[in-house]
């Protein structure tokens, strides 16, 4: 039995290291008081997120609500209760904030576990929800999602819209502690145009891409775009691009944007199958046939796909010959338009039914 | 039940037998490009199938509508899905109501009045 004093004295202890940020509760305030970024801003706060106090257990549509406003698409947390909230946990899973704001058209990123990268992102502008447990232990857990929209080095704290509470400076280091609970879990709703500034080129395209996935095809185009004047020489990029233009029926742009990526990535597979579909698309079949011969020499697990392309072409291409050669065996027809009308009906269902047979080979 | 684990089987035969053929000559997604090399072979439809399944069968045990559930299932991308399948019911789901407040506080306050006169 220790006397009261002496617990008095270690709560004392425990409370006041908590918040000088000691390296043991949270390491990362310390690492930051002990060495301040020199680039980073002193302090920070992004008046212009919008407030939307939380109802009991709305804190995922709320929180989500103020992000994707802040992002330029008006929302309220009503719109989202829908797309989040699981009544069956009486809260919202972190997968699905980030489904719901890409459903809204805008990109969703998970930070980097690192405060220092939260921080980078409030100064480049950009609100970030952020999960914290304030459960006391383990077994009773006490989940909240907050928006963090700025901060302060000198005074050590962090601004966040939370509940009912429009703006409530809360210490860093106690901050860090419940946010270190979640490992550090945070998230971005950007407009498509803007890339965060921590961000990494893996896993920005795999936020672009799941955008594509979602439907938003023209905004995923400009952050393809946005990808791409950050990380040029993307694969993913440049093949996103591709892939979006062609499925906004713009070849052209497909064509071109391939046509980079295989000449820059001239070990992708997938680079030199689009691109000669493309090509064929647009009846270029001797450059698709190059593109085809070369997408399946370099093997890979694409190879079945790619392998049907290069059959695809050269059906085309005999689908094609074997037009040329009717026209060349009547030469002496005065009337020369109808015969290629009905050539091109005629080899169209003939090339599909031999695709068919020939696929499941393949 | 019964009927339930009847259509999933049914389900689970004829994506088995269906997705094989499905590869056909076209476009190669993005997605398929980010994924590493390793990823793609071990790409098991099957698997991913199920849980996509299972994780829009959590999600109506947990209140939702089925197509809402479905809805919700669909806009979530592969990785999310086997991020969360068969734990959805541990994983973090930020809440907090005030009531969830009030239980803490409760029980902070009692530990600390068990912990000093014990």
């Amino acid at each position: 039995m220790y006397s009261f004093k002496a617990r008095l004295t270690a709560g004392f202890i425990f409370l006041s290291a908590l918040l000088s940020g000691c390296s043991f509760i949270a390491p990362q305030t310390y690492a930051l008081k002990e060495k301040r970024p020199a680039d980073l801003p002193r302090r920070v706060e992004l008046t212009e997120v919008p407030f939307y106090p939380q109802d009991d257990y709305y804190c995922g549509p709320s929180a989500l609500a103020m992000a994707v406003t802040a992002a330029g698409v008006p929302v309220v947390p009503e719109d989202l209760v829908d797309q989040v909230y699981l009544p069956g946990r009486k809260g919202s899973l972190q997968v699905e904030m980030l489904a719901a704001a890409r459903r809204r058209g805008l990109i969703a990123y998970e930070l980097a576990p690192r405060v220092e990268d939260l921080l980078r992102e409030l100064a480049a502008g950009t609100p970030a929800i952020v999960l914290e447990n304030f459960g006391p232990f383990k077994w009773y857990p006490i989940w909240h999602y907050s928006v963090v929209v700025g901060y302060d080095l000198d005074r050590l704290e962090v601004i966040r819209r939370s509940g009912k509470r429009p703006r409530l400076p809360t210490p860093l280091p106690v901050f860090e502690k419940i946010w270190r609970e979640e490992d550090y879990w945070s998230m971005l709703v950007l407009p498509p145009e803007r890339v965060p500034v921590t961000a990494t080129e893996t896993k920005y395209a795999a936020a672009v891409v799941a955008l594509e996935q979602s439907g938003h095809l023209k905004n995923s185009l400009i952050a393809y775009n946005a990808l791409l004047k950050r990380w040029p020489d993307s694969l993913t990029g440049q093949m996103g691009r591709g892939n979006v233009a062609y499925a906004l029926h713009d070849l052209e742009t497909a064509e071109a944007a391939f046509k980079q990526a295989a000449q820059e990535h001239t070990d992708s597979a997938a680079a030199f199958n689009n691109l000669a579909n493309v090509l064929g698309e647009r009846n270029k079949l001797n450059e698709a046939l190059a593109a085809a011969e070369k997408a399946v020499a370099l093997g890979g697990p694409m190879l079945p796909a790619t392998e049907a392309t290069l059959e695809e072409i050269r059906q085309k291409i005999a689908a094609a010959s074997a037009e040329d050669a009717l026209r060349a065996q009547k030469p002496a027809v005065p009337v020369a338009a109808p015969a290629p009308a009905q050539a091109t009906p005629a080899a169209k269902p003939k090339s599909k039914t031999r695709k068919k047979k020939t696929a499941p080979a393949a | 039940m019964k009927f339930l684990s009847k259509l999933i089987s049914q389900l689970l035969i004829l994506s088995m037998v269906v997705l094989p053929f499905s590869t056909q000559a076209g476009m190669i997604g993005t997605d398929q490009v980010v994924a590493s090399a390793t990823a793609q072979a071990n790409r098991d439809k099957v698997r991913e199938f199920v849980s996509r399944t299972d994780v829009q069968k959590q999600f109506e045990a947990l209140g939702l509508t089925a197509s809402t559930a479905a809805e919700r299932v669909n806009a979530m991308t592969q990785d999310e899905i086997n991020r969360v399948a068969g734990k959805i019911d541990s994983l973090p789901a930020g809440a907090s109501s005030s009531t969830g407040w009030w239980i803490a506080g409760v029980i902070v306050v009692g530990l600390i009045i068990w912990y000093f006169w014990k």
